[in-house]
């Protein structure tokens, strides 16, 4: 039983992810790469050498102006998709929680990758150490997928930022992070990512009652993650700070994305993946 | 300020000791899982305590609670303030309301100021508290008894109106202590001026006396006295004596009018502390003859002016010669137009046979034996003289009345009848004598009118009999006047002059005929005449009043010409029985404040618990 519906799955499978940059990759695959290959698609004329392969040479302008000339071709490559969820306690809060819906965002995205011919290694942010699974090519992987993302609980052990700064070397590509971002430190360890080469698209999951708490009266507040405890009186003047706080730090992380060239996608705890798909991936142009 | 019971002030200290150490103690909090507290603000506000000690924190809740206790505990420790007003679980009041309380130096008058001042007592009475009021003016009265009813007090005292008579204060004063003066802590308190004789035969008892004086100013011009004699050339020669009560001279418009005409006007400047004394020659045709003084700064306007009838005014002399009667004098003092002397014996110049006039009208042997006198009328009670027209023939013991002339003027309404006579005076009524009683051994009351004389025999001594005692007493008696000075009644007579206050008599035409007195302001009013003898006590302002009725028109001229009540100075001490009561210049009296305490106490709380539910 998987958590994708097979319309949904018909409706996602020929969905592309389109990252802004272009990565290269030791094994062929569907996505062109800046390298020259052996592609059906033209790149560019340059003067013959030795070595080269007479079946790129291009006869006419030889017999025009008798000067050999070789056709190049643009290489073909698979693209490297990074697919990590953040499983630290802070993602077990709501109803549903932020976990079982990052569990559904990342089989989609997953599904689109498989589905697009890419390479996707899927990871769990917050576990110690972070290990990437096995490259899953192909949508004969998705149930290898599909298993990956059922065994995901919220036993986190790192926060995000620490997780992100200690991600294992990897190639670059795109990758894909499901978080609610709810570090002070995330905005900086970001930077970490875009350092390696990666093209970040970070959907930040929150649930609705963390956006629009409902809190009330004397209270103890305990972070799930640190444990740290805070005592508030919780009335209207706090909640509003509250709030304020959380649009600030949306904010620094959102601004923080975007100077990385990356992409910030909000999707609250429970969204239908139709308006994930609609309001959220196509707007800002992660897929196509 | 002071308290009643300080010692409570102690339990200020646990009281407010508990609720610091329950702000000591720390809020159990309901924990709260949430993904991040970064994004909390740390802001609390402690309203429960219920965990283990933290460090005090100072806020709102903990000083609005803090003041409550403390109210609560000022308000149990019964603060008293001092205030204006009386406190005290009986107090009598007494209420000047003599002539010289009309004086305005204190606006709008004494009187009112005093009323207002005895408002403000009613208002300061706690619960419990009993008042009476007593007024003291023309009649003494009580206004209301001792009573916890505020708004009676108040719909009385607003009823009260000020004369401009003199009062009896010590009338007023024996009447408060038999109200109060057996009550230990009880209070008297006389709103005065102290502007009347020196009271004797009171105490107080056991009640407090207090003098609250009321007045600032002596500034006042009087006419004291105001008279009239006969010159030998037939006219008049009117007299007026006018005082100046204040510590300097003061200038004054005296104007005389005859018959409502100005006869002269007079600029005078009266030394202070002095009586001017001023006559003036009145036709002998006159009537009526007035005084009005118009004194620039005077304070008291009631006697500011006299009026005097020429004719039946102070005309008739009368002299009592007894031992001593109180009921007859006091049936006297009821003809106004009797101006009555008393000696134990006849003068020598007044007796027959001496050279020079009679001095008097009429002679009244009361219990003395009876002389020959030069007066034209004589009368006499059970002592026959030379001058009588019976002649005694033994003595009679518990003789009865079993006939008398109801018809006759001197018995006109007097009833005889049942009356008790332990002794009488036998006697044989001469040729010129008129029997008007007859007892069960001969005449007892005969008269004479012979040669120009007049004479009435009453065949006993009035302590020897209970007719004093009795209603037709004082009707005879102004019968008797009447008819011995052939003055008074009739309906041609002019006027009778009274001092204000003063009662007296109007005889009716005839029995049950009606009267109407018309007062100075205006006001009608009207008489019983059911005995034949209207007797008119309200005159207590000065000014003219009119007594009239079919057949009758009486003018009557009511004046103060009373020194004392003229002298407006306010006393600093009053003279009661010896002993001297200092003034008060203002009602000092422990008030409780318990009550605005607790209530105040209740608003902080109730806004305390408002803070409370909104931050929570």
């Amino acid at each position: 039983m998987t958590i994708l519906t097979p319309s949904e799955m018909a409706q996602w499978e020929r969905l592309r992810f389109t990252p802004r940059k272009t990565f290269s990759a030791r094994t062929r695959g569907e996505r062109l790469t800046r390298q020259k290959g052996t592609s059906i698609e033209f790149a560019d004329y340059r003067d013959y050498s030795d070595g080269d392969d007479l079946r790129h040479l291009d006869w006419t302008i030889l017999a025009r102006l008798g000067r050999p000339t070789i056709r190049t071709y643009q290489d073909e490559a698979e693209l490297p998709v990074y697919l990590a969820v953040d499983v630290s306690p802070s993602m077990n809060f709501g109803d549903p929680t932020k976990l079982e819906h990052a569990q559904r965002l990342a089989e989609a995205l997953g599904f689109i990758a498989l589905a697009g011919g890419d390479r996707l290694q899927t990871m769990a942010i917050g576990a110690s150490p972070v290990q990437p699974a096995r490259p899953l090519r192909g949508r004969g992987s998705f149930l290898v997928l599909h298993d990956w993302v059922t065994s995901l609980r919220p036993n986190g052990t790192r926060p995000l930022a620490q997780s992100l700064s200690r991600l294992p070397a990897l190639a670059p590509g795109l990758l894909l992070l499901i978080s609610d971002g709810l570090d002070p430190e995330a905005a900086g360890a970001l930077r970490s990512i875009s350092a390696r080469g990666h093209e970040l698209a970070m959907v930040q999951v929150l649930s609705p009652i963390e956006i629009d708490p409902d809190l009330e009266g004397d209270l103890r507040l305990v972070d799930s993650e640190s444990g740290a405890a805070v005592e508030i009186t919780a009335h209207s003047q706090t909640l509003q700070i509250y709030k304020r706080n959380l649009e600030e730090h949306c904010r620094v992380l959102a601004e923080a994305v975007n100077k990385l060239g990356g992409r910030l996608l909000l999707s609250p705890a429970g969204q239908p993946l139709d308006d994930f798909l609609a309001s959220g991936l196509r707007r800002v142009g992660l897929v196509e | 300020m002071e308290f009643q019971s300080s010692a409570m002030l102690w339990w200020l200290l646990p009281t407010a000791g508990v609720i610091i150490l329950l702000y000591l103690l720390k809020m159990r909090r309901r924990d709260v899982r949430v993904p991040a507290v970064f994004l909390w603000p740390k802001l609390t506000a402690d309203v429960r305590a219920n965990a283990p000690i933290q460090k005090l924190r100072i806020s709102l809740l903990l000083i609005l609670q803090l003041l409550v206790v403390a109210l609560v505990v000022f308000g149990l420790a019964n603060p008293l303030l001092r205030e204006r007003g009386l406190r005290g679980k009986t107090t009598v009041l007494i209420l000047d309301a003599s002539a010289s309380m009309s004086a305005t130096d204190v606006r709008p008058t004494r009187f009112e100021e005093a009323r207002r001042q005895i408002e403000t007592v009613i208002s300061s009475l706690g619960t419990g508290d009993r008042c009476a009021l007593i007024e003291a003016g023309a009649n003494t009265r009580a206004i209301f008894p001792l009573t916890a009813d505020k708004a009676r007090m108040r719909a009385a005292l607003i009823r009260l109106r000020p004369t401009d008579a003199p009062n009896d204060m010590g009338e007023a004063l024996r009447l408060a202590a038999a109200l109060v003066g057996q009550d230990s802590g009880a209070r008297i308190v006389v709103f005065s001026d102290g502007s009347f004789p020196a009271v004797t035969n009171f105490s107080p008892g056991k009640a407090d006396l207090i003098f609250e004086k009321i007045g600032t100013s002596s500034r006042n011009l009087a006419v004291t006295a105001m008279d009239v004699g006969a010159s030998p050339d037939g006219s008049f020669q009117l007299f007026v004596g006018i005082h100046n009560y204040d510590s300097h001279p003061m200038a004054t418009t005296a104007t005389f009018q005859v018959d409502g005409q100005v006869a002269d006007s007079r600029s005078l400047t009266v030394p202070a502390g002095q009586t001017l004394g001023q006559t003036l020659r009145i036709p002998g045709t006159a009537r009526k003859a007035d005084i009005q003084l118009t004194t620039p700064g005077d304070i008291l306007p009631a006697d500011d002016h006299a009026t005097i009838f020429l004719q039946g005014a102070g005309t008739v002399h009368a002299l009592l010669v007894s031992s001593g009667d109180l009921f007859l004098e006091r049936a006297l003092a009821l003809e106004p137009s009797i101006s009555l002397d008393r000696a134990p014996v006849v003068p020598e110049t007044e007796l027959a046979g001496t050279s020079g006039a009679g001095s008097y009208d009429l002679v009244i042997f009361d219990g003395v034996p009876a002389q020959a006198v030069k007066a034209p009328a004589v009368w006499s009670f059970g002592w026959v003289g030379t001058q009588f027209p019976v002649t005694v023939s033994g003595l009679s013991t518990h003789p009865s009345v079993i006939a008398w002339k109801r018809e006759d003027p001197l018995l006109r309404y007097a009833s005889l009848q049942n009356i008790l006579i332990e002794k009488a005076t036998k006697v044989q009524a001469q040729p010129e004598g008129r029997v008007l009683a007859e007892g069960t051994d001969g005449p007892l009351i005969v008269t004479s009118d012979h040669a120009g004389r007049r004479a009435l025999f009453v065949g006993w001594s009035l302590l020897d009999s209970d007719f004093p005692l009795r209603p037709a007493f004082p009707i005879f008696v102004d019968n008797a006047l009447h008819w011995l000075t052939d003055s008074g009644s009739s309906a041609a007579s002019v006027g009778l002059n009274v001092h204000a206050g003063q009662p007296f008599n109007m005889t009716a035409p005839s029995l049950g005929s009606p009267l109407t007195l018309t007062m100075p302001d205006g006001e009608t009013q009207s008489l019983d005449t059911s005995t034949g003898v209207a007797t008119v006590r309200e005159a207590d302002r000065t000014g003219l009043y009119v007594v009239s009725g079919p057949g009758l028109r009486k003018e009557v001229a009511v004046n103060l010409l009373n020194e004392t009540e003229s002298d407006v100075q306010p006393r600093l001490t009053l003279d009661l029985s010896g002993h001297a009561v200092a003034a008060h210049s203002s009602m000092l009296t422990l008030s409780e404040t318990w009550r605005p305490l607790v209530l105040l106490a209740l608003a902080i709380l109730a806004l305390e618990w408002w803070i409370f539910v909104r931050r929570s």
